[in-house]
């Protein structure tokens, strides 16, 4: 196997099994690659889901004995599920039969009403292998939110991206070309900011919450313009924080955890003990809920 | 172990343990059993699933979640899901590679049927590893790990099935390109294509989402 090859360095760091040599390629990698950095994280994060737990033997044997009692049912038992099954199978048919040949089909041939087409996931799916995707399969890169490179310019993991991802790219920062959907808004607001170009970024956020408030784009994009106001302007953050608090989503928690760290470093505390409290009360088990509660106990020292 | 070196990312991530290592190319072990199995041994199939109930546990818990209320119920279905499936086993693969597509597989399908059903888990059992022996950094470190997990289990149930399961096997069960060519019985080059496809789509995913956006900008 190719040690050097980015996806295996990572797979293999985790197995502690790098010479001094790949050691180096791969802290190399990580600086230069985002692509590298995600990997890695997330090999972290789905490593962190199967420790060895307590009981852990105890589920393994009853995994075992459940399955073994579904081996050992009876073979008579078996047989006359099967017997059963022919039975009921023939009288099914035979009365099929009979109904043909009592009652010959005297619908109207509906011609123009066409056959369902019988698609791969009306299929029924194979037993221990993938059915077809439920969902329309994402896209890989299109040309309206185009993978942009890491800021300092060098290539991703797997070489450099193609001559249409950079024409793409510059195309969506031009300001004169306009931006239609939720989707190319976000977008280009994304490559102003990794541009930095914070300001028409900041435009293009707001532009986008005001246009298009109930899209999927939208809390990602209020948490993004949030992040891009906090050191200009804390206390329009601040806001933006709290509106993403209010609005039921996936970021609620962010928004919360937003306010609260804005809010305890320009000095109102009290500001600061409500989200935290408010975070505790709804999301007792995101990932900010060990840290709002020992600042809270803190405060309350 | 892996180091973040940047000044701003003083972040350990301390190895747990070894992945599971797959040996490629040495003598199967397992498939005496596997084929005393298959031939009704119910001693050989006990001995067999003892063998690989760790194996499915670890697979099962990564693509549900640690906490997940369904994660016995659907470790035993790809159990039973295997030893079916072993009777249409050819040698392609070793056992334990066979083992573990057949339980992604498995598992991946029961994720999909699970979120279909809209079944609802309580939120005191959607929290992640919060007993696990290591340093915890920060809780946005979390929050991003978090995020980055629940993007791939996203992504693998709206990708094509073939780079699905050749970036749940890399990401999520952390094989290595060749171990995940000996799985699927594919060329080294066709996974190769499948993961750079499918990791294309999940960066779009992750540039767009705020949470992980900062990890990929910091150098």
């Amino acid at each position: 196997m190719s040690k050097t090859d980015p996806t295996d360095l990572l797979c293999q760091a985790r197995r502690q099994r790098l010479s001094t040599q790949e050691q180096r390629a791969l802290a190399a990698l990580l600086r230069a690659s985002p692509e590298a950095r995600l990997a890695d994280i997330l090999l972290c994060g789905f490593e962190r889901e199967s420790p060895i737990q307590r009981g852990d033997d105890a589920l393994s044997s009853r995994l075992v004995e459940q399955v073994l009692v579904r081996q050992l049912r009876p073979r008579t038992q078996r047989r006359r599920l099967f017997a059963f099954a022919a039975a009921a199978a023939i009288l099914g048919a035979a009365g099929a039969a009979a109904a043909l040949w009592v009652m010959p089909s005297s619908r109207p041939v509906d011609a123009a009403r066409p056959a369902t087409p019988r698609t791969v996931a009306s299929l029924p799916r194979a037993r221990g292998f993938a059915s077809p995707p439920t969902a329309t399969p994402v896209s890989p890169v299109t040309s309206t939110s185009a993978v942009v490179p890491s800021p300092t310019g060098e290539a991703p993991m797997h070489g450099k991206l193609e001559a249409s991802r950079y024409r793409v790219a510059s195309a969506t920062l031009d300001a004169s070309v306009p931006a239609e959907t939720a989707s190319e808004l976000f977008a280009r607001a994304n490559l102003l900011r990794r541009h930095g170009q914070s300001e028409a970024a900041i435009a293009l956020y707001r532009q986008l919450l005001g246009k298009f408030p109930a899209t999927r784009e939208a809390p990602p994009a209020r948490l993004a313009l949030a992040k891009a106001l906090t050191q200009s302007q804390p206390g329009a953050a601040i806001e933006q924080y709290r509106l993403l608090s209010l609005d039921p989503g996936p970021l609620q928690a962010e928004g919360l955890w937003g306010v609260a760290e804005l809010a305890r470093r320009i000095g109102r505390t009290e500001l600061e003990a409500r989200s935290l409290t408010e975070l505790l009360r709804q999301f007792p088990d995101s990932p900010y809920a060990d840290v709002a509660r020992s600042r809270l106990n803190d405060d309350h020292r | 172990m892996s180091i973040y070196t940047g000044p701003s990312m003083l972040r350990l991530v301390r190895l747990v343990r070894p992945s599971v290592e797959l040996r490629l190319g040495a003598h199967d072990e397992l498939r005496p059993l596997a084929d005393a199995a298959t031939s009704g041994d119910l001693v050989a199939m006990r001995t067999l699933l003892t063998a690989m109930a760790p194996q499915i546990l670890r697979i099962v818990r990564r693509v549900l979640g640690l906490r997940h209320p369904d994660v016995e119920d659907v470790a035993q279905e790809c159990a039973v899901e295997l030893i079916g499936a072993l009777k249409r086993f050819r040698g392609e693969s070793s056992v334990q590679h066979f083992t573990c597509r057949v339980a992604l597989q498995t598992a991946m399908n029961a994720r999909r049927r699970l979120r279909t059903a809209k079944r609802s888990i309580p939120a005191d059992q959607l929290c992640d590893a919060d007993d696990t022996t290591h340093e915890e950094p920060d809780a946005e470190f979390r929050a991003t790990l978090r995020a980055g997990v629940e993007l791939v289990r996203q992504l693998c149930e709206e990708l094509p099935s073939a780079q699905a399961e050749a970036l749940a096997l890399h990401l999520v069960l952390g094989h290595t390109i060749a171990e995940i060519a000996a799985i699927c019985d594919a060329p080294i080059e066709t996974v190769r294509s499948r993961l750079k496809t499918a990791r294309a789509s999940l960066m779009k995913r992750a540039w767009d989402d705020p949470r992980l956006r900062e990890l990929l900008e910091e150098p």
